[in-house]
């Protein structure tokens, strides 16, 4: 069994890589690396004693892809990962993110002719502010916020559309809540480009002093404490839903088409974290009240009993390993940097 | 028994998409390698499912590398219409030349044998008619053919010295004119020029007065001539071609007949070093390979017709085949 991860040394990426190694998959990962580092393949074979095979390619040029293929047969299924992310960067290059995302699937899906295995990350911002929470995989997709939300949501659309014309292809689609954290090995985690965008990372790199006091975004939300409050979810947790999934449409039962959430199933405020970051490594914390940011949703939770039901996947890490773990990370690269 | 591996260059091209099925119908395990420069991957995306099948986007003008074992190497890579070959005139030369290097040392190294396409245009405008492989041909180095002429004349020489000073197994096989399916129709030749301006409602061009001659030789005729030449011992050029010779004039009107139109021959300046004739020699053929072509010309024309007719509306229309300015810097 091959797995094709694209985007395998991106975050999610090699994380999922590990976990497939650890189940015994063979692991083959192109990236184009223009938003990771091929050392993450050292560090994958450290964690697991076994260096994935790479290829450098951009999944954007159909006739390399389609080569690609045909020079891989032994592919057995597809995680695709590799897409740009940046909601905020999105909204400046509309252009970039829709030939970015779009052509990289269209291409897989031309490439391997369709008859392939695929598991598809999408995300749960397909869901804007949900109406009822915790929020249901057949809740309603909302207008899309930005071009990124936009590109998960058409991708998704172009997945269903072929699934429902080609009864060969097999989709798993995952949509994550939010995802933080690192490998307890501390030897991968999450590289983020510049001034993090998301909670997390930007809480690590303050707390190391790269960065300046965290700003919450807005204490006026309607919710307990008054911050916007998400599902944040460990990122091996969401590694081995992909593997869950692999295994799901090798078992080929079902529909060709399925959702899934991939969260916790539980909300935490923004203060909520600050204060578990606190409690869980010892370190204190700066931090000042902003205003609400363009886009930001009050609050989302993903229902994920069907995760557990169907796929067979449940949540395990806690709040407090999601916190040790980034902090670990982030002392790692401060010790080794990339 | 393991499946023997044969490397085919130019494999999304007419003819080399044609050997890609044909290595496959004989269980072959093929490497198909092109470029995309004037091949299309229309021609062999049917057996991109089989994993007897694999495909490399590559110019073999650079250092090829294929991993595995190979056991054959058959070189078709090269533009091969005058119109495409005076728009990328350097690439034809390096093709020929420096991907034909490339690919005697992969042979090499491989110990695999190579099979070079050659060609009539190595006779040029040939003095005797029908030419026999003995003649050397009559080639203006500096004309506008001698891109394409002259690369394949180096081709075969290094080839051959391969094949004497380093005792390569090697195959020269000079095609004379094909047709069949998968030609372009726009690649400028008489054939496919005839048949779209048919289709397209169009007076048929004839350029000079239509007494040049020529021989055309149905492309399954010549993929089996190809396939026992690369079986037998012989490694001195082979012309592969149909001797059945025809004046333009006439050919023109059998393809009015075929097409069942109306349309006129008018009569053009013939180009620069246009051959007057243009016919094959087949005894060698017919001696070493007990070869020699079955399809007559009724016969492969309405296969092509059928073929040409099945096209897209586009694709009648359509007078540019690829943009070569990438290669105008």
């Amino acid at each position: 069994m091959k797995i094709l991860v694209t985007g395998g040394t991106g975050y999610i990426g090699s994380h999922t890589v590990v976990e497939l190694f650890n189940e015994g998959y063979e692991v083959i990962i192109v990236d184009d690396l223009s938003n990771s580092d091929l050392k993450i393949l050292d560090q994958i074979e450290k964690i697991t004693g076994k260096k994935p095979e790479f290829v450098k390619l951009d999944l954007c040029e159909e006739k390399e892809v389609i080569a690609f293929a045909q020079q891989h047969k032994d592919i057995t299924g597809i995680i695709h990962f590799a897409a740009f992310k940046a909601v905020g960067e999105s909204v400046q290059h509309p252009l970039k993110y829709y030939r970015n995302n779009f052509y990289s699937l269209i291409n897989i899906l031309t490439a391997f002719n369709s008859h392939i295995k695929l598991v598809f990350s999408s995300s749960c911002t397909v869901y804007g502010q949900p109406d009822v929470l915790p929020v249901t995989e057949d809740a309603p997709v909302k207008k899309a916020e930005s071009p990124y939300g936009n590109t998960k949501q058409v991708a998704e659309e172009i997945l269903r559309e072929n699934c429902a014309i080609n009864a060969e292809l097999k989709v798993v689609v995952l949509r994550y809540f939010n995802p933080v954290g690192a490998h307890h090995s501390a030897l991968i985690g999450e590289l983020p480009n510049g001034v993090p965008q998301n909670l997390v990372p930007f809480i690590t790199q303050s707390a190391i002093g790269k960065r300046a006091a965290i700003t919450v975004y807005g204490n006026d939300y309607n919710t307990p404490d008054g911050s916007a409050i998400r599902d944040y979810i460990h990122v091996v947790d969401l590694a081995k839903a992909h593997v869950s999934a692999i295994k799901r449409l090798e078992e080929n039962v079902g529909s060709n088409y399925e959702v899934f959430n991939i969260g916790t199933g539980k909300g935490s405020s923004v203060l909520e974290i600050i204060n578990a970051f606190e409690q869980s490594t010892g370190e204190k914390l700066n931090y000042t009240i902003g205003k609400r940011r363009d886009g930001d949703v009050e609050q989302t939770f993903g229902d994920v009993k069907s995760a557990n039901d169907v796929l067979g996947w449940k949540a395990t890490l806690d709040i407090q390993e999601m916190m040790n773990s980034a902090w670990n990370w982030e002392k790692y690269l401060k010790d080794h940097p990339f | 028994m393991e499946r023997k591996r044969i490397l085919i260059t130019g494999a999304a091209g007419f003819l080399g998409s044609h050997l890609c099925d044909r290595f496959i119908k004989e269980d072959f395990h093929v490497i198909a390698m092109d470029n995309l420069i004037t091949g299309d991957l229309q021609n062999i995306s049917h057996l991109f499912k089989l994993e007897n099948f694999e495909f490399y986007n590559h110019d073999v003008s650079k250092f090829v590398y294929v991993p595995g074992q190979l056991d054959y190497i058959l070189h078709f890579a090269s533009p091969a219409s005058p119109i495409d070959y005076l728009k990328i005139p350097i690439q034809t030369l390096k093709v020929g030349s420096l991907g034909t290097h490339n690919l005697l040392g992969l042979a090499r190294n491989k110990n695999a044998r190579m099979l070079i396409a050659s060609t009539s245009e190595v006779y040029g405008d040939p003095s005797v008619n029908p030419q026999p492989e003995e003649y050397w041909g009559n080639v203006n180095p500096v004309g506008p053919r001698g891109v394409y002429d002259e690369a394949k004349r180096f081709q075969e020489a290094i080839t051959m010295a391969y094949h004497t000073f380093h005792g390569l197994e090697t195959r020269i096989v000079r095609i004379f004119n094909t047709y069949g399916p998968r030609m372009r129709l726009n690649d400028g030749r008489v054939l496919p020029a005839f048949i779209g301006q048919a289709l397209r409602g169009e007076d048929l061009t004839v350029f000079g007065d239509g007494s040049q001659t020529r021989s055309f030789c149905y492309v399954d005729d010549l993929i089996e001539g190809i396939y026992r030449l690369l079986f037998s011992d012989y490694a001195q050029p082979v012309n592969i071609g149909n001797p059945d010779e025809i004046t333009i004039k006439q050919f023109g009107e059998e393809i009015i007949k075929l097409t069942g139109t109306n349309q006129k021959l008018v009569l053009k300046d013939l180009p620069v070093d246009d051959p007057k004739q243009r016919r094959p020699d087949i005894t060698k053929a017919r001696a070493l390979l007990n070869w020699e072509p079955k399809v007559n010309r009724a016969e492969g024309l309405k296969i092509t017709y059928d073929y040409f007719r099945s096209l897209p509306k586009e694709a009648l229309t359509n007078t540019e085949h690829k943009d070569f300015k990438i290669y105008n810097k």
